[in-house]
């Protein structure tokens, strides 16, 4: 079954337990968050590097902070400090220095993740 | 009963994922109806539709949290709102929930099981609510004045254009009369007749507490006031803000505590016994006494001042033994209720019954009618009760002749005392009821002066 092979896979970049535990046997409802996931956060990663340009900090640091339950949901523990940090840092204006590098690491990330999650919906959810 | 089970939910959330995170674990009990908005202006635009319960993402877009949540409250101060917040600053959390939001909810991994939670008690105290909104409309329906006084003599007719004043504004009312002519009936018809029906009626009995405990009882304390003030406590006058306290048997009050109730309602305010906060108050007084508070006054038992205060709208309630025909409807009405709670069916009074009511004299008012007539209905061996089920077990002296053996002399001083009392020491009257002259009624007068003398 293709539950066995997950276990026994290296661990990756996404770590659905958490969602597991809420939706018992119900797919749906993951495959509606991965999926909304897909929907919504590459959009957001796309927006900040464009309010890069502009300056717009304050503006980065709302959409870190609205992707944060997203990161949070899918186990994405790579990623919450950095979100985290980007947050704080756009909001208050701060360290705005690496602002550029925090994006890029969650870009750098992101587009791992994705690949994940296009396979967990063929393999387990399909 | 569907109804009851059934809880429509509004979720205001910007965040997609959160959105739908939240929209699946409340739908996963099926009595919640849940509606999803993405904005502030949304959810506002929509409460006529009536959620019981508001999930609220305390950073939207368009409004703030707080901005929401005042109104919501406004449009509807029985909505509760849950906060849910990835903020975590405490100072944040505390000023909403001062604002009214029932509770606050961290965007973390044990969201799920605290918002359903809070969902649960929610429910439950808004079952809660309801059921206090359905007594509380019982209580206005049984004390309708017209329902809960009964009789239709002068003397009570006259109560009612009183008790009809005294609703339709705050004014303090003084309500006297004596022992079981119905004091605290009449403060409560008051009370849920007037525009502070829905807010709470605090009875006290300033006779029944002790004297050391009465002003803890009354203003409350701080924890640590006194010796045996473990925690804080909020005393009556707070209980009642809003409302009304009554106080009944206010001439039992010491003047130190006069002085002080004297303040309170003069500033409208109070301080907690070891306390420094000052509480503002609204709350309307009612009180009773069955002493005569002006000749307390004159003996320096009660002070003039306070009287003045309190006097407001005086109301003395009659003696049942002023009430003509009241005693025969007043009869009827308690022995319906008390055949009715006790399943004896349809009774009656006979024409001896009636009479012999009508001729008693009534110490105790109508609690001691209705007392004899329960005795009646439950000695009666038929459904008309008979003169002889009727017994007056009055505990005033004059009414027990035959307890002690006295001479015939004796005990005819005893009975004109006693007609003289009843009939408020008038020589005709009593002359007339004891068929005799009365130039003997004046002579029977002077032997008992003499007595007294003696």
């Amino acid at each position: 079954m293709s539950n066995i092979d997950s276990e026994l896979k290296q661990p990756g970049y996404i770590d659905l337990s958490y969602l597991k535990e809420i939706a018992g046997n119900d797919q749906t409802f993951i495959v509606d968050m991965i999926e909304t996931y897909l929907d919504n956060i590459p959009s957001d990663i796309k927006e900040m590097k464009s309010l890069l340009a502009d300056k717009k900090w304050n503006e980065i640091g709302d959409i870190a902070h609205k992707i944060k339950p997203s990161i949070g949901f899918l186990g994405i523990h790579m990623l919450k400090d950095t979100v985290l940090q980007l947050q704080i840092n756009g909001r208050e204006a701060k360290n705005i220095s690496i602002i550029p590098d925090l994006i890029a690491e969650i870009e750098r990330v992101n587009e791992s993740v994705i690949k994940e999650l296009q396979e967990t919906l063929n393999n387990e959810y399909s | 009963m569907q109804s009851d089970e059934h809880v429509r939910i509004f979720v205001v959330e910007d965040d997609p994922a959160y959105l739908k995170f939240l929209n699946y674990i409340l739908t996963l009990n099926p009595d919640h109806e849940v509606k999803l908005y993405e904005t502030g202006k949304e959810c506002l635009d929509n409460l006529h539709n009536k959620p019981t319960i508001i999930t609220l993402d305390y950073s939207l877009p368009d409004l703030s949290g707080e901005e929401i949540l005042k109104n919501i409250k406004e449009f509807d101060p029985n909505i509760h709102v849950i906060i849910i917040s990835a903020q975590e600053k405490i100072g944040t959390a505390v000023n909403l929930l001062k604002l009214g939001a029932y509770d606050y909810i961290t965007k973390d991994e044990e969201t799920k099981d605290l918002l359903l939670n809070s969902v649960n008690n929610a429910r439950k105290n808004i079952q809660l609510i309801n059921q206090i909104d359905h007594l509380k409309q019982e209580i206005t329906e049984k004390y309708e004045f017209e329902k809960s006084i009964i009789g239709n003599s002068d003397a009570i007719k006259k109560l009612f254009s009183l008790i009809e004043k005294a609703v339709k504004t705050n004014i303090t009312v003084s309500i006297a009369g004596e022992t079981g002519t119905g004091k605290e009936l009449v403060a409560k018809s008051i009370h849920y007749n007037s525009q502070r029906k829905k807010k709470p009626f605090i009875p006290v009995n300033l006779a029944a507490i002790p004297r050391d405990l009465i002003e803890s009882e009354l203003f409350g304390h701080e924890k640590g006031s006194f010796t045996g003030a473990i925690t804080r406590r909020i005393g009556k006058f707070e209980e009642a803000h809003e409302g009304t306290i009554f106080l009944d048997e206010i001439g039992e009050m010491d003047l130190n505590l006069q002085a002080k109730l004297l303040r309170v309602i003069q500033e409208k305010e109070l301080v907690r016994i070891g306390g420094n906060q000052v509480i503002k108050l609204d709350v309307r007084i009612l009180v009773a006494t069955h002493k005569i508070l002006a000749e307390e006054v004159k003996a320096g038992n009660f002070r003039e001042d306070l009287y003045y205060r309190l006097l407001g709208l005086p109301v003395i309630l009659p003696p049942l033994r002023d009430r003509d025909n009241d005693v025969i409807i007043l009869a009827k009405y308690f022995l319906d209720e008390f055949s009715r709670e006790n399943n004896l069916g349809k009774m009656t009074l006979s024409r001896e019954a009636q009479e012999k009511l009508m001729k008693y004299h009534y110490p105790g008012n109508v609690r001691e009618l209705k007392s004899i007539i329960e005795l009646a209905a439950v000695m009666a061996n038929e459904t008309e009760i008979s003169s002889g089920d009727i017994n007056f077990s009055s505990i005033q002296k004059e009414d027990r002749f035959t307890f002690e053996e006295l001479t015939l002399r004796d005990y005819t001083l005893k009975i004109i005392r006693h007609f003289l009392e009843k009939y408020d020491n008038n020589v005709l009257k009593v002359a007339e009821k004891l068929d005799i002259g009365k130039s003997s009624i004046y002579r029977y007068i002077k032997e008992i002066e003499e007595e007294g003398n003696e």
